[in-house]
């Protein structure tokens, strides 16, 4: 399969870059690390006349991160670059578990982090070469007016597939959005629409240009669990969060975020108070394991699993108090 | 590698014969080892002529329809576009691998039959034109109803996918292999059960996707490079069905990344690159994208095995009948050999006195299937050896005394007349069940168990058009040796390990042999990769070319230096004679050559395996193959029943491969076939939405091929038989070890979890929904 021709600009400043993206609106995708837009675009997918290369600006690929204060990383840094330093590694353990979750190690390389966050939503129907797709109607997301996983349905539910959004979500981070025309900063929670065609809310010709995660995220204890087929390769097929804040031995707080389970991460509203005030020491398998099934509970209403990927919903909904589980058990017992 | 201990008929002691080897049984590296490491290895996508044009196909988006027309006006008119061409512009000749089941045309002819079949193809100056040329084609269908299951596909009534008074209800092949009494059998027996497996389907995902160039000269001559298996029969097959003579085809194989039968077919890539080449008189490439090199080329067949089975009291077989429905796809392919060669692993490893096979090939409109590594034996085997376990926990048994009990011997009066030269089956159950630890971890419970699970396999297939395998060895006063066979390596190493038994057997050492492989217009005639045949049949032929060559050297040094040429022999470069060094081989080469006998320095060899004739396929009792190996493998495994997920903690594979000509290939081929096995088991699945039979799992993303961070802890015990057939005693290894993966996988999850799966692939949902159900029996009783 070969790329569709394009014209090809890799700018140096982040200005330069923008105009580009402004003036050839509607024609145009920034490009990264290539490793989703190239691939769908080799099977026709993300069409775009024109590829603006991000990966020249240097401000957009600086990474600062010191305990203790907010971590700021500019959108085309590396997963890699982030999530193997030490000190993530060893205090944001959720980012990092998914960090080291997002494919495989090349692609940790060459993919970015703010292309983890803006990639593509995924769906057997629609990840599948041109003339695969000719065997069907159009879906919303090709342009048709139907969803092929939810007959009836009146949006799209392709999978929104990213392991490292849930992390950020779980510790509060922002992103900035910049645009020719100035730029704008909101929670990367509300980045995200939960339509699997309009998946998040840039603006054509806007950008997610830096993720800050605030300093608060250095004091919680965090863990990612992911669903596979593979221990590598695979995009989740369900993926858990959590990240709790503790004071003198008591949980404070904390946040549940799930991914791959509808076509937006889901920041699970009544997490935070299942947590807030249980004893540390309390947490046993046995207390967990309650813990994990009243997180599933809550968590129901926004689990959207479709047909639209290799493990069948049912099992995918099955398996979210599995997961919440096991991430309480890294927080808690492993460690 | 560990070695176990030799078998088999020969009374010599495999460490005496090893002693005098120099080539054989080392783990020489690989004569394609480098090239392939530092990618300078030449695959056919590699190859670029002058003035080529890139070729594409128009697949089909229906699973079943008529084509009413096609107008290719808009692309012939697209600037780039040199040819357009559809089934309308090719002979309406037939081509297939079994001549009485050829069903497939180069290009579809009125009808298509699986979203993906071919029905048009483009010739353009680059790739990107011949792509946009294809959105240009206009096809009219007329859509028709489709089936895409085998029940579906034998109602009555149901839509005739191959018309013709051949096929009835869609059932293309269809065979009865019968011996001994089943009736008496049954009756006689002390205990009898019936049980129904299902199988899926498998890619088989070599890495290299198809390709083919195809070059033209006015001279009349056609030269095909082709990532093909068999280039003698792709030859046939090109030329039959282009109208030529196949004196003016010639098929040249050039490195093939894979191929684990996917490649055994001509495809439209081949056909249509000849063809469109022959009218436009430029070379025209085709390379399959990876979608089409997994769904529009040849599958493993899914297959619903029943198999009755009536046993002793002491657990011997008497009496087994086995009903086996393959699906086929939309075309026969291998059709007659899937159900065949099911049939001769249904009747090893183990004594079947009373047996009766009833067989089935039905078409359906998915895409077709073929051989693929095992061809039919894993179907057979995980059906009957799941059943194995059953029968045991019937009788009280342990799973692998009914194995023993059963087990078959070389030199057995095998009842449907297989002859097993050598044969370490036995003793291949031991040492994997002493490796995995059976006795100590057998029915323990608490989610860990291990299993069982035992085949043979035929070490290449006879009967099959009297093609046996050819070399020519010639030799150069310089020192080189050149082999020239008609072998085709594809991956597995074939070429080194021919080197490595001609440097032997002509007393040279393996650097100074060269091949020259896989080329018809140079090379003699081979039947090719399929089967595992390539040691045995191919290997036996430089290694007789080899002697060939080596005699008459011999002749000529006796005479110059004086007694009997039988009592001089060559070794590490040297003639010897009665235990002392007479001169280096080079100095012989000389002499040969001044000798001035009028006859090229060069050596023949020819081996066919020994075949019963006419074919009669399973009709007939006899032997299938001139050898057999057998195995055995041990798998342990853990189940996490919250998940459902299975971790495979070990896979023990003691394998009787005859003698390892080259032990680390012998342990690659049989951890690769366990990872194929395992894929297969747990992982791979094509994936049919069953509204239009289209494979869902298109790409190396969403079609679940194992990793290697999935790959388990494997040992390879080698039982080294001394097979009278194979050149220095070899045995096939490249398919035997994948046959029996699933059933030890599958036992060891029943073993782990008290409860039985029959149908693959096991996924954590079956396994979820087995334990509920089991829990839910065992409330009901409590």
């Amino acid at each position: 399969m070969t790329l569709p021709a394009f014209e090809y600009h890799r700018p140096s400043t982040l200005s330069e870059g923008l105009k580009l993206l402004k003036n050839n609106a509607g024609k145009t995708r920034p490009l990264a690390g290539g490793t989703d837009l190239l691939n769908n675009m080799k099977v026709g997918l993300n069409p775009a006349e024109v590829l603006v290369d991000l990966t020249g600006i240097e401000s957009l690929s600086s990474i600062e991160c010191a305990v203790n204060q907010p971590v700021k990383v500019g959108a085309a840094a590396t997963i890699w670059d982030l999530v193997q330093r030490a000190e993530v590694k060893e205090n944001l353990t959720a980012l990092y578990q998914a960090g080291c979750g997002v494919g495989a190690i090349q692609l940790q390389q060459m993919g970015t982090v703010g292309g983890n966050l803006c990639q593509d939503t995924r769906c057997w129907f629609y990840n599948q070469t041109k003339h695969w797709r000719r065997a069907r109607p159009l879906c919303y997301k090709t342009g048709g007016d139907q969803c092929l996983a939810m007959k009836k349905s009146e949006r799209c539910h392709a999978a929104f597939c990213s392991d490292v959004a849930p992390a950020l979500i779980a510790y509060d981070a922002t992103v900035k959005l910049s645009s020719a025309d100035g730029e704008r900063e909101i929670s990367l929670a509300d980045f995200y629409t939960r339509d699997g065609k309009t998946y998040n809310v840039l603006q054509a010709g806007e950008i997610l240009s830096e993720i800050t995660v605030p300093a608060g995220a250095w004091q919680t204890k965090s863990a990612y669990v992911k669903l596979r087929s593979r221990k590598s390769i695979d995009f989740p097929q369900a993926g858990v969060a959590i990240a709790v804040t503790e004071e003198g031995g008591k949980l404070t707080g904390g946040k549940l975020v799930l991914t791959a389970l509808g076509s937006g991460p889901m920041d699970i509203k009544g997490a935070g108070n299942l947590f807030k005030g249980l004893s540390v020491d309390s947490l046993d398998v046995e207390k967990i394991s309650s813990l994990a099934r009243e997180c599933a509970a809550a968590a129901a209403n926004d689990v959207l699993p479709v047909a639209n990927m290799t493990w069948r919903p049912a099992y995918r909904r099955r398996m979210v108090e599995i997961l919440i589980e096991e991430s309480l058990k890294k927080i808690f017992i492993n460690k | 590698m560990q070695r176990g201990k030799v078998t088999g008929v020969t009374d010599k002691p495999s460490e005496e014969i090893m002693e005098g080897y120099s080539v054989i049984g080392k783990s020489v590296p690989r004569t394609d080892a480098w090239d392939k490491v530092i990618g300078r290895a030449v695959y056919t996508e590699d190859i670029k002529l002058p003035n080529m044009l890139y070729g594409k196909i128009l697949r089909s988006p229906h699973a079943h329809a008529r084509i009413v027309s096609i107008n290719t006006e808009k692309a012939e008119k697209l600037p780039g576009v040199k040819m357009v061409m559809t089934g309308k512009d090719i002979l309406p000749v037939k081509y297939g691998i079994v001549p009485f089941a050829q069903d497939e045309y180069g290009l579809a002819i009125d009808k298509v039959r699986y979203v993906g079949d071919d029905v048009a193809a483009v010739a353009a100056v680059d790739e990107a034109t011949a792509a946009e040329a294809l959105e240009l084609i206009e096809v009219v269908y007329e859509p028709l109803p489709a089936v895409f299951t085998v029940e579906d596909a034998m109602k009555d009534g149901a839509p005739e996918i191959h018309e013709g008074p051949k096929v009835k209800n869609n059932v293309s092949i269809q065979y009865r292999k019968e011996f001994g009494s089943i009736d008496k059998g049954f009756e006689e027996s002390f205990h009898i059960r019936e049980d129904v497996f299902k199988t899926h389907g498998q890619y088989h995902a070599p890495l290299e996707p198809h390709a083919a160039i195809a070059m033209y000269e006015p001279s009349g001559k056609l030269t095909l490079w082709s990532s093909t298996q068999i280039p003698f029969f792709l030859r046939h097959n090109l030329a039959s069905t282009l109208g030529i003579t196949e004196d003016r085809v010639r098929v040249i194989k050039p490195v093939v990344g894979g191929g684990f039968g996917v490649k055994i077919d001509m495809f439209s890539k081949d056909f249509c690159a000849a063809f469109m080449s022959m009218k436009t008189g430029r070379p025209v490439k085709m390379v399959y994208d990876r979608e089409e090199a997994l769904t529009c080329v040849r599958g493993r067949h899914p297959s619903i095995v029943k198999v009755r089975t009536g046993v002793a009291k002491d657990g011997r077989i008497i009496s087994q009948y086995i009903d086996l429905t393959v699906d086929g796809g939309a075309y026969n392919s291998t059709a007659p050999l899937i159900i065949t060669l099911s049939g001769y692993f249904a009747m090893i490893p183990y004594n079947i006195p009373n047996l009766v096979l009833d067989a089935k090939h039905v078409y359906t409109n998915k895409y077709a299937n073929g051989a693929m590594r095992g061809h039919g034996a894993p179907q057979m085997r995980f059906a009957v050896e799941s059943q194995m376990d059953i029968l045991a926990a019937d009788l009280g048994m342990d799973a692998l005394e009914i194995r023993r009990i059963n087990a078959l011997e070389a030199g057995c009066d095998h009842p449907a007349k297989m002859i097993l030269r050598s044969c370490g089956f036995k003793e291949s159950l031991d040492l994997a069940a002493n490796a995995i630890g059976w006795k100590e971890k057998r029915g323990k419970g608490n989610f860990r168990g291990v299993g069982l699970g035992g085949s043979g396999w035929a070490s290449g297939v006879n009967n099959m058009s009297h093609i046996g395998g050819g070399a020519v060895v010639k030799l150069e006063k310089t020192g080189g040796v050149t082999v020239l066979t008609g072998a085709a390596d594809i991956g597995q190493g074939a070429e080194s390990v021919i080197a490595q038994i001609v440097a032997e057997e002509l007393g040279v050492s393996f650097a100074k042999v060269r091949v020259i492989a896989a080329d018809t217009d140079v090379c003699p005639l081979d039947s090719g990769t399929f089967g595992s045949g390539v040691t045995v049949r191919s290997g036996k032929a430089a290694q007789l070319a080899a002697r060939d060559i080596k005699k008459q050297i011999l002749t000529v040094v006796a005479k110059n230096i004086g007694g009997d040429p039988e009592h001089l022999t060559i070794k590490d470069d040297y003639i010897w004679q009665n235990g002392q060094k007479k001169m280096d081989i080079n100095k012989a080469v000389k002499l040969v050559q001044y000798a001035d006998i009028q006859v090229p320095m060069i050596g023949r060899g020819y081996y066919q395996l020994p075949a019963k004739e006419p074919t009669t396929l399973l009709r007939d009792n006899g032997d299938i193959s001139g050898s057999y190996s057998f195995g055995t493998q041990a798998a342990e495994v853990e189940v996490d029943p919250k998940s459902g997920r299975v971790k495979i903690i070990k896979i023990v594979t003691a394998d009787d491969a005859g003698r390892a000509l080259n032990p680390d290939q012998v342990e690659g081929q049989v951890e690769g076939a366990v990872m194929t096995g395992l894929g297969h088991t747990l992982f791979e699945d094509p994936d049919f939405d069953m509204t239009n039979g289209q494979a869902r799992s298109t790409s190396f993303t969403d079609y679940k091929l194992p990793t290697a961070l999935d790959a388990p802890d494997q040992e390879v015990i080698h039982i080294e038989t001394d097979d009278p057939v194979g050149p220095f005693g070899a045995k096939e290894c490249g398919e035997g070890a994948t046959i029996y993966t699933a059933p030890a996988i599958v036992n060891a999850i029943t073993d782990a979890i008290g409860v039985r799966i029959n149908d693959l692939p096991i996924t954590p949902e079956k396994i979820l929904r087995a334990l509920e159900e089991k829990n839910n029996k065992g409330r009901k009783e409590a």
